[in-house]
């Protein structure tokens, strides 16, 4: 552990004497005081808000990935090329050791920027706010949906039975499942329609439900109607909004499972439940809120700097920044990209093969991905902490399966020098 | 006799990308050092010296051949606690002091605290920069800057100290000292392994020598049973060199 702690005292010493960490840092910090003098918006609480935790924080944790990725990387493969390398390797040290301690180092760093970060905006437009737990239906499986939907088109078709033969089940499967999963339920004037939730904790904070409305065609300002919860109720009247907040008040006995909406417009309303409709339940405030996102960016930030620890023990300095970056591009456009693709039933054998190879791009910066703590903080929605325990535990077995693999790969590529 | 190296018919081949092999580093050496002696292994430039001692080291692995470090390989942790390694160049943090590089290579050996600022404290005086203890190694001159690594390979009180051209590039005076230190180091039981271009250092202070060139051993020797200057010898054994035609270019 002693050889631990001095790696990663030189690697802090060497940031914190480097005056390149030192002026990030106060760029950073400048980036979010002055952001809103620089930046248009439209003047309002909730637009000041916005701008400074999805421009201001946002961009802040965006650039820190990219410029302690690239720090990682620079930290084994300078040192290899300035020959100091050596001098560790032969130290009765692990090599793993060295990689971890590098890796710790970094993202101590990183982390206390994003930490100042994160402390400015709460400072400056975060006290007082609140965020709510959220709450999806309770749905059926989309692959139980698409299963069914599979058997009884085989059983009834033959040209689904022929395009099934040539494209393979699994593609036909993959889009149908889709299917279920953008299936819009429609509620027609006058009638009742009701989801199932699953046990909201209501802790006596405020609840509320947020709807994403659509009707018939198009327009979304003829919807009226009214929501009931066990023993609250709320009405929904939206004049201009696509995304309406219905704060739910108490008004009666009961214990909230099933939310019921009445349709009491003209028009019918559609929706896709499993992704326009949540109960939301007030847990705390922005402050714990924003300290959650932080543990997140930091466990995300961790998983970056191991990859460009691993990379830059394995592969030149030029390459291995390289390779960081293509794999950090890739995080962002993969999900982007496999939303464009063609059906897999109306393409060919080569869209495919791009599919699987964006999805295996996607699959591999799935723990990257999988929680977004900006946009959650910007929409107000509760971190929970059981995302952040999921990502920090993530965040310790990439570090310690590349530091092991970058242990392995120092030695090796001094075998090439 | 108690062997603390052991090099047995030791090969190493450099290869390209392609695995195709592009130079025959080392063919075949074999050779071992006693506890207490002070051995040179002496060569020409490209003779094989520094990729020997990388294998020694344990960072790069041969082709053929084995390497031992007191009866281990290089690699494991036991024998890389009991050696004390100086490079040919001194490569330090530039962003450390003296002492903080100490401190740090300490670390490394697993030392506790106390133990390395005592021991810092005494290597510093050792190799005279305990006035300079506080400053930036990036300031120093090429010869502290070689102090302070000497003193870096001495933290962990090795059992085995290798020298990579140890007087290489400093002034006279710090020649004298760095020799000096070698033999009072070798006199306090401390098994040395040097290479060195400069014969006459090597004549000074080594008890015996292997001379290598292209890769493979020539010879093997004692100091004082070769009967004649070791510059002499090693001409004889590795050749005079090319005379190079200087007058047409000078016409």
């Amino acid at each position: 552990m002693r050889a631990f702690f001095q790696i990663m005292k030189v690697e802090l010493l060497g940031a914190l004497r480097s005056k390149v960490i030192f002026f990030y840092a106060l760029f950073s910090a400048a980036w979010i005081v002055f952001g809103p003098d620089v930046l248009k918006y439209d003047g309002s609480q909730d637009g000041a808000f916005l701008l400074s935790v999805r421009y201001l924080l946002g961009l802040v944790f965006g650039v820190s990935i990219v410029f302690f990725g690239a720090l990682a990387v620079g930290s084994v493969s300078s040192d290899r090329a300035a020959c100091r390398l050596q001098l560790a390797l032969i130290k009765p040290v692990r090599h793993s050791i060295i990689a971890l301690a590098r890796i710790a180092a970094i993202v101590a760093v990183g982390s206390a920027v994003l930490a100042l970060a994160s402390l400015l905006v709460y400072l400056s437009i975060g006290r007082g706010r609140v965020c709510d737990h959220v709450y999806s239906p309770l749905m059926e499986d989309p692959k139980i949906g698409a299963r069914r939907i599979f058997d009884d088109c085989m059983e009834k078709d033959r040209n689904f039975k022929e395009r099934v033969a040539e494209i393979g089940s699994r593609e036909v499967m993959k889009y149908l499942e889709s299917y279920v999963l953008d299936t819009y339920e429609t509620i027609d004037s006058g009638k009742s329609a009701s989801w199932i939730f699953p046990d909201v904790e209501n802790t006596g904070g405020a609840l509320a439900v947020r709807i994403k409305l659509n009707d018939m065609f198009g327009r979304t300002d003829a919807v009226i109607g009214s929501f009931s919860f066990g023993g609250f109720s709320g009405p929904l009247e939206n004049i201009n909004k696509t995304l309406v907040r219905v704060p739910l008040v108490k008004t009666g006995a009961g214990e909230p499972s099933a939310l019921i909406f009445e349709n009491k417009s003209k028009n019918s309303v559609s929706l896709q439940p499993r992704r326009d409709l949540h109960i939301l339940v007030e847990a705390d405030g922005f402050g714990w809120n924003i300290f959650r996102a932080w543990l997140m960016m930091t466990s995300i930030l961790a998983i970056v700097v191991a990859s460009g620890v691993f990379l830059g023990s394995a592969l030149s300095r030029g390459v291995a920044v390289f390779a960081l970056m293509a794999l950090l591009f890739a995080m962002v456009i993969s999900p982007a990209t496999m939303e464009d693709y063609p059906d897999p039933i109306e393409s060919n054998a080569i869209d495919r093969f791009g599919l699987m190879m964006t999805e295996f791009c996607a699959d591999l910066t799935f723990s990257l991905t999988k929680h977004n703590p900006i946009s959650q903080l910007e929409s107000s929605e509760c971190v929970e902490w059981r995302d952040v325990f999921s990502a920090s535990l993530s965040a310790l077995i990439h570090s310690a399966a590349f530091s092991a693999i970058a242990g392995l790969a120092m030695l090796r590529k001094s075998d090439r020098a | 006799m108690d062997n603390i190296i052991e090099l047995n018919s030791l090969r190493k081949t450099f290869r390209d990308f392609w695995l195709r092999p592009t130079v025959e580093a080392v063919r075949g050496v074999d050779f071992s050092v006693a506890r207490g002696e002070v051995f040179g292994l002496l060569g020409p430039n490209g003779s094989g010296k520094s990729t020997t001692i990388k294998m020694l080291l344990g960072l790069l692995k041969p082709d053929g051949g084995s390497v031992r470090l007191f009866g281990l390989p290089p690699t494991s942790l036991a024998a890389r606690k009991r050696l004390g390694y100086l490079p040919e160049l001194s490569y330090l943090h530039p962003f450390l002091t003296a002492r903080e590089t100490l401190s740090y290579y300490g670390g490394l050996c697993g030392l506790d605290s106390r133990t390395v600022k005592e021991r810092s404290a005494q290597l510093l005086e050792m190799v005279g920069l305990q006035d300079v203890a506080g400053r930036s190694v990036g300031g120093f001159s090429k010869g502290m800057a070689r102090r302070v690594a000497l003193a870096s390979a001495l933290i962990g009180k090795p059992e085995l100290l290798v020298l990579d051209e140890p007087t290489s590039g400093l002034d006279p005076v710090s020649t004298n000292e760095v020799k000096t230190l070698v033999k009072a180091l070798a006199k306090g039981g401390m098994t040395i392994l040097m290479t060195s271009h400069l014969l006459a250092d090597a004549e000074d202070v080594c008890t015996r020598f292997c001379i290598l060139n292209r890769g493979e051993k020539v010879t093997e020797g004692e100091m004082g049973k070769i009967g004649q200057s070791l510059s002499e010898f090693f001409l004889a054994k590795v050749g005079e060199g090319r005379a190079f035609d200087v007058a047409e270019f000078l016409k």
